[in-house]
């Protein structure tokens, strides 16, 4: 970045700031850390014959992961869908950055279950962890959330 | 002030007064500690507390320069107060000043609160494995405890001397790291003045991240936020009338925890040794910092009312010893501590002829000498890192260096100087990621120390700038970083060496030892303060 974009983008996030006079999330530094949409891709078309286009963010998807996490390779994730449980087919969990993106996938078989999972994940390094929800009616809704991989300084 | 000791003249006020100590440190001598010079601030926490150092201190909190509290809360004339007002803190003061301010506030309404990082790092902890400092606050009286450093002594040895601590530890946040489930009381709730008050403890959530792993073996730690707010919902549902967080977490995370969780009337915040000499407001919660290194106990006085707090006074109370008269007992117990272990700490070294501070977002006069202990002994290192601790001391142009000044500096249970073996494109990568550590904008992606300082290396650092563009222009022993060129590297301190190839034909020696060696050499130490790192978008400080 040259000078001048870097003095913009400072600019930028001044005013986010005065706007929204709280700390807002990693958004406001423009995208997440680690961000790596091309890997992503590989691992949502083989998955779901879909692309990062294709999802919806959505606030009915909740997704729980530690912002730095102790361990890249144990890091828990859980996600819950704040949707009827029978407009829920399947749950699947990806990472930008790792060299297999999807972490894993959770097909809701009905009968009453939850949609609602739990596990803990490998992170290869900082990136974002993304929740993707498959409803009955064929769309694809998204949580994200960045997780720091740290090599670890010193408290 | 013409009378500074009626600072400590404090009537009982409201219902319930907590007395707050935090990140002593071990530190049971009087020593100096000089505030930060520089808290390099993200654009969006510019201003808030814990990011006002130096004459925007004074400024923000209408402080005089040249006043105790000048010298209590910032770095502006140091030396020149530090020689008027005269060493800070010590076991002996801080403890008479805690049981002074419970008689005057009233015995059975006082709760004494220790916000952790108080066992260890200074030498008299690591000779006594930390038993020195819990023998302490059980002559003192504390009720309640949160940890971080503690847990350099290995978890072993916590749970030890746990069995012997008179206060009770609190901790939502420390979990068997299997089953998730909470290892001590989350909380505890207090009777007082017909109303109900919980305390709740959050230890620091980085202990993994930030200290070698075998020290906290099975247990898990982190924010997690959505825990905490289930506790404080539990506690509502219980009717409980105001809630108090004890924590570890640091005035920005707390800030943000506060503007997150609702239903917190109180946070008492340690870690990241601030002062808010006013209770900060963030949303409906109070934010109260303890500072550091025994300068200060923070006493706070609440008025309560049915679901909450009515009214909140605050004194920062200095730690002066020119100003206390300490208690027989705890001078007698501090001496006899010392005692077996005179002739070891007490060796002078040498004599420091300029200032050795520690405290600054990314450079100290103290970091600096690291450097050139560990370069003389290794002349082949490259780079020699340290750490960014905010811990240590203060010591003034004209006095002498000790074996127990240096450890004050330098007290870890894990001291070894690694050498090893790092790429050039590498040690840039491990650069920006203690930089994203350090300089994030959101405070839940701080993990929390300052900058790690480099020998051998110069930079410029963008703070504002995205993750991966924060370090620029990178020179080593004076050349362009060369991203391919494998150099050596030393750090000790922290987990640097395992970014690289650790080099075995060196047996890792204590940095204690190797600066020790270094100072008795040189016998005079000059250490202007001269970074060699430049910050572009923020005006940077030198101290003096």
């Amino acid at each position: 970045m040259n000078r001048r974009k870097f003095l913009k983008a400072s600019a930028g996030t001044l005013a986010a700031s005065l706007v929204v006079g709280r700390v807002g999330s990693a958004l406001a530094q423009g995208g997440l850390e680690g961000e790596d949409i091309a890997n992503l891709e590989k691992g949502l078309q083989a998955a779901l014959g879909k692309g990062f286009k294709d999802l919806v963010p959505s606030k009915d998807v909740k997704l729980t992961a530690p912002t730095i996490a102790e361990s890249g390779a144990n890091v828990p994730v859980e996600i819950e869908v704040g949707l009827p449980a029978d407009q829920v087919k399947a749950i699947y969990c990806f990472c930008d950055k790792n060299a297999n993106p999807l972490l894993f996938s959770f097909q809701l078989l009905g009968g009453g279950v939850l949609p609602y999972y739990a596990t803990r994940v490998r992170v290869a390094e900082t990136a974002p962890v993304r929740a993707v929800v498959e409803t009955k009616d064929g769309k694809l809704l998204l949580a994200s959330q960045g997780v720091r991989v740290t090599v670890g300084g010193c408290g | 002030m013409d009378r500074p000791e009626r600072l400590y003249d404090l009537p009982p006020f409201g219902d319930v007064t907590l007395l707050f100590n935090t990140d002593m440190h071990a530190q049971l001598r009087p020593h100096y500690f000089m505030e930060p010079p520089n808290l390099l601030a993200p654009k969006p926490l510019e201003g808030r507390p814990g990011y006002l150092a130096g004459e925007a201190m004074l400024r923000h909190y209408g402080i005089q320069r040249g006043s105790l509290e000048a010298y209590l809360f910032s770095s502006v004339d140091f030396v020149a107060l530090a020689e008027r007002f005269g060493p800070m803190g010590g076991g002996a003061y801080v403890g008479t000043l805690i049981r002074q301010q419970r008689a005057m506030a009233g015995e059975r309404r006082t709760l004494v609160l220790e916000g952790g990082d108080s066992w260890t790092n200074s030498g008299i902890s690591l000779l006594t494995k930390g038993q020195v400092m819990v023998d302490w606050m059980n002559r003192v009286g504390f009720d309640h405890m949160v940890f971080h450093w503690e847990y350099t002594l290995g978890r072993a040895r916590v749970e030890e001397l746990v069995k012997e601590l008179k206060a009770q530890v609190v901790s939502f946040n420390i979990a068997d790291d299997l089953f998730g489930d909470p290892i001590y009381e989350p909380y505890r709730i207090h009777e007082v003045g017909g109303y109900s008050l919980a305390i709740i403890g959050s230890t620091f959530p980085y202990v993994k991240v930030s200290h070698p792993e075998e020290f906290s073996e099975g247990l898990s730690f982190g924010v997690r936020e959505k825990e905490l707010q289930r506790y404080v919902d539990e506690l509502r549902a219980k009717g409980v009338d105001a809630i108090v967080l004890l924590s570890h977490n640091g005035v920005p995370l707390d800030s943000a925890i506060a503007e997150k969780v609702s239903g917190i009337d109180l946070i008492l915040t340690g870690h990241t040794h601030d002062y808010t000499p006013r209770p900060a407001r963030f949303g409906k919660t109070w934010l109260v910092a303890g500072g550091a290194a025994g300068k200060a106990v923070v006493r706070v006085d609440l008025k309560l009312k049915k679901g909450g707090i009515e009214e909140i006074r605050q004194s920062v109370l200095p730690v002066a010893s020119r100003l206390i008269q300490p208690d027989a007992d705890l001078v007698a117990f501090v001496e006899q501590a010392y005692a077996p272990h005179r002739p070891y700490l007490d060796e002078v070294l040498g004599t420091a002829e300029t200032l050795l501070y520690k405290r600054d977002s990314t450079y100290s006069t103290f970091d600096e000498l690291s450097g050139r202990a560990i370069r003389a002994f290794y002349p082949e290192v490259d780079v020699a890192f340290s750490t960014g601790t905010r811990w240590g001391t203060a010591i003034l142009p004209g006095q002498p260096i000790t074996m127990d000044r240096l450890l004050a500096y330098t007290a870890f249970t894990y001291p070894e100087v690694y050498i090893f073996k790092l790429k050039g494109e590498r040690l840039l990568a491990v650069l920006e990621d203690v930089a994203a550590n350090a300089f994030n904008p959101d405070p839940f992606y701080q993990q929390g120390g300052d900058m790690s300082r480099v020998y051998g290396l110069s930079y410029d650092l963008a703070v504002n700038a995205p993750t991966g563009q924060r370090i620029r222009n990178v020179a080593i022993r004076g050349r362009r970083l060369d991203p391919n060129r494998e150099y050596i590297v030393a750090a000790y301190g922290g987990r640097l060496q395992r970014s690289g190839t650790v080099l075995e034909k060196y047996t890792p020696r204590p940095i204690y030892e190797i600066m020790a060696e270094y100072i008795r050499q040189v016998k005079t130490v000059r250490v202007p303060p001269r970074p060699s790192m430049r910050v572009l978008d923020h005006r940077y400080v030198l101290p003096g």
